[in-house]
């Protein structure tokens, strides 16, 4: 049923720009010389099965130390936990599904607390459980037990639910019609303030969907959060607007990047929400995939720098052809100034699934139905 | 569906009479029809046809078809006697008499001139004059009665009895990755739901194809239910076998019949992955799907007493456009089958089609101007 993804990150060295001696007067680009080369590497999954999906990894998160990758996987309900060291598959939890200890059946995100217990953002709920399974705490959190918000709505508080480090708060998406904004909820006291992330708030705009007797189809872009080096990071496909809240000081700052390689924002020319056709459908997805799409960001300790990459497709001549992407990547000093950036040439796959460890991008492959990544080593 | 799909014959007159009538089971009848094509005359004004009439429908009375505008968030008035565009009534989405979302997949007849409007999420009553006189919102009712089973919720397929106080849905996985578990009945009145486990749905799981990309839900490739609301029973069709299933309420109990054809299969082949992340394999599924046997809804035709019901299935392939067969099937009220007529090859059948006094109206776009092909049957039994 699945065709490998061709492996075309065979190793190759790549060089893009002429290395010039020339002093770069003002706003230094280093980027502007990167080269890369690229390894492939497997993960040895040992007596355990890895299950993986053909395109995608799923749902997976780093440990905070980035020693080691936490995959979840539907079948059997558990993660596999990947020694990213040595390249090993070395545990497996099993989790319930249903039941005081279940996970419930829309799992879509987790994450490691600095207890080593995982944080599960489900459909229902956020829930947290230690590596025996057991569920040690159960969030359904509604605004109506939550001090200082009021919603119209009383819905479980789960969009884009998040909790991180200590597990003191939880953070959360929420669309007012006016715009979107982050709540932190402090889980001790269960009071909430709101942020406003106002510049964000055009992501609901791109979502469409077509429903034809036989096949429904759905495309959106979605606010999304994460959390690097004690900060909340809340950022957006569709811009390159992020929203940094320092959780100690409850303080939330608007950073905007002048980037000349890439366009700043995607742009939804008013399409309609409702498709009246799978070709207009298809035009739709086409019109906002051949935009640039900015990614999550990562911290290389090698080199103090935020990275973050960005993608953008290319035209197709029919929608049965194999869409090929360009791939940029940004650099930002320790004070989010932008410093670099770069294309990184050759490479026309669209990658999903990737983090950054001792400097390197490692990206996943599959290689044969086993895990692998492609590792991107930079010089610049 | 918005591409226009030009019926070629726009008058024209077939006429057979049944000659094997040995094979239609129980009765025989004598069956011809003609066709013919009417235009709806709209004035300066558009009927809204981007969604092929999907959500539209027929007034208790059968003079009008209500048509839901997307765009304007307004119910057409169109006047199947004088076929005209009589009126257009325009909608407010907030506020004390408002409902509730700018589009409306249901719209429904319902007693006393009132009109039942469902999103799949929002409902409410409107009458003629597009006074509110209900509302309900699905995430925020405080009903009395059954839950849904964890992780479960309403899905797509709805329908609203003819009193417009009970409104019966589907619901299933709220991932949707796996066909309905039963119905939910919303009685409006009481303020009560009640929940129906219903296990036949489960011979649909080899039809649905869940596609994902990244984790995020892309697509959802299925068998339709057909589900209407018939005295007190449910009726229950699908589009992938010749069956018809009837819950009945009061006992809570199912019967089915299953019907033969001698144009189409009897079931669609439906051997397919049930989930994937690829693009490319979710577009050739999707694609095989179309080729293979697709029963539409049971509908009625209270002139004649007759259930009509359309099939499609791919015939041959020209270049890469399915060619279907069209076939019309009718039962008695008993639901027995009566006669199965193959359509003409250039009979195109539309996604909106209903019986008004003893024709088939069947929905055709010429240049974004509302016709209907009408089949007008003749039946001696």
């Amino acid at each position: 049923m699945k065709k490998l993804l061709p492996v075309l990150f065979l190793i190759v060295l790549l060089s893009c720009g002429e290395k010039g001696d020339a002093e770069k007067a003002e706003s230094k680009n280093i980027l502007e010389d990167l080269t890369y080369s690229v390894d492939t590497v497997v993960v040895d999954s040992g007596d355990e099965l890895l299950v993986l999906g053909s395109n995608y990894l799923g749902y997976w998160s780093l440990s905070s130390d980035l020693s080691k990758m936490y995959l979840f996987t539907e079948k059997g309900n558990s993660l596999q936990e990947i020694d990213l060291d040595h390249l090993k598959v070395i545990n497996r939890y099993p989790f319930e599904v249903e039941g005081p200890d279940g996970t419930g059946t829309r799992v879509m995100g987790i994450h490691e607390l600095n207890n080593h217990q995982f944080v599960f953002s489900t459909y229902n709920g956020t829930y947290i459980f230690d590596k025996s399974g057991k569920k040690n705490i159960d969030y359904r959190l509604k605004s109506s037990g939550v001090e200082g918000i009021d919603l119209d709505d009383d819905y479980t508080l789960n969009h884009q639910a998040k909790i991180y480090g200590k597990g003191e708060n939880l953070y959360v998406i929420r669309e007012t019609p006016l715009e979107s904004q982050l709540l932190s909820v402090d889980l001790k006291e269960m009071k909430a303030d709101t942020f406003s992330i106002a510049k964000l708030s055009k992501t609901r705009e791109f979502s469409t969907m077509l429903l034809l007797p036989g096949n429904m189809r759905f495309y959106s872009q979605s606010i999304k959060i994460q959390y690097l080096r004690d900060q909340v990071l809340v950022f957006s496909p569709v811009t390159n607007t992020i929203y940094l809240f320092d959780p100690r000081k409850r303080q939330i700052m608007e950073k905007s990047f002048v980037h000349r390689l890439v366009p700043l924002e995607k742009k939804w020319e008013d399409y309609p929400n409702e498709a009246n056709s799978l070709e207009e459908f298809n035009a739709i997805m086409t019109a906002v995939e051949v935009q640039i799409d900015y990614g999550r960001f990562y911290w290389d300790d090698t080199r103090e720098l935020y990275f973050r990459l960005s993608q953008k497709g290319k035209g197709i001549a029919s929608p049965e052809q194999k869409r090929n992407y360009e791939t940029f990547i940004h650099a930002y000093n320790v004070n989010w100034e932008l410093v670099g950036e770069s294309k990184l040439e050759n490479l026309e796959e669209r990658i999903y699934d990737y983090f950054l460890k001792n400097g390197k991008l490692y990206s996943y492959v599959n290689v044969e139905d086993e895990l692998g990544f492609a590792v991107f080593s930079f010089d610049f | 569906m918005k591409k226009l799909l030009y019926f070629t014959v726009l008058a024209g007159f077939f006429a057979c009479s049944e000659k094997d009538a040995a094979s239609d089971s129980i009765t025989s009848i004598d069956f011809s029809y003609s066709l013919d094509t009417v235009m709806i005359d709209s004035g300066d004004e558009f009927i809204y046809l981007n969604w092929s009439l999907i959500s539209s429908g027929l007034s208790q009375d059968g003079r009008r078809l209500y048509n839901f505008d997307q765009a304007k968030t307004a119910i057409q008035f169109i006047d199947l006697e004088n076929l005209v565009l009589e009126k257009t009534l325009p909608l407010e989405v907030e506020g004390p008499n408002g409902i509730g979302a700018r589009l409306m997949y249901g719209i429904y007849a319902a007693n006393e001139g009132n009109i039942v409007l469902s999103d799949n999420y929002y409902v409410s009553v409107v009458d003629e004059e597009g006074n509110k006189s209900f509302g309900f919102r699905f995430n925020n009712y405080d009903y009395d009665g059954e839950k849904f089973p964890n992780g479960m919720n309403i899905t797509w397929g709805e329908a609203v009895a003819k009193d417009g106080k009970t409104i019966f849905w589907l619901y299933g996985s709220e991932k949707m990755d796996r066909s309905p578990s039963g119905v939910a009945i919303f009685n409006l009145e009481t303020k009560t739901v009640s929940i129906k486990p219903i296990e036949i749905f489960q011979e649909l799981d080899p039809y649905r194809v869940y596609f994902s990309i990244n984790g995020q839900p892309s697509g959802i490739g299925y068998a339709d239910i057909h589900l209407q609301v018939k005295n007190d029973s449910l009726l229950f069709s699908n589009s992938v076998t010749n069956k018809v299933y009837f819950y009945h309420l009061s006992t809570d109990s199912i019967t089915t019949k299953t019907y033969e054809s001698k144009f189409t299969a009897q079931v669609a082949a439906g051997n397919y992955p049930d989930r994937t992340d690829s693009e490319q394999e979710y577009v050739d599924v999707i694609k095989a799907m179309e080729k293979e046997v697709n029963y539409g809804p049971l509908f009625f035709d209270d002139q004649n007493d007759i259930y009509w019901r359309f099939a499609k299935e791919m015939d041959r392939m020209k270049g890469d456009t399915i060619v279907f067969k069209t076939v019309l099937t009718a039962f008695d009220s008993d639901f027995n089958q009566l006669h199965e007529e193959l359509l003409p090859s250039d009979f195109t059948l539309p996604s909106t089609y209903f019986a008004r006094k003893g024709m088939i109206y069947t929905f055709l776009n010429i240049d974004d101007e509302l016709a209907f092909v009408r089949l007008k049957p003749v039946i001696s039994r």
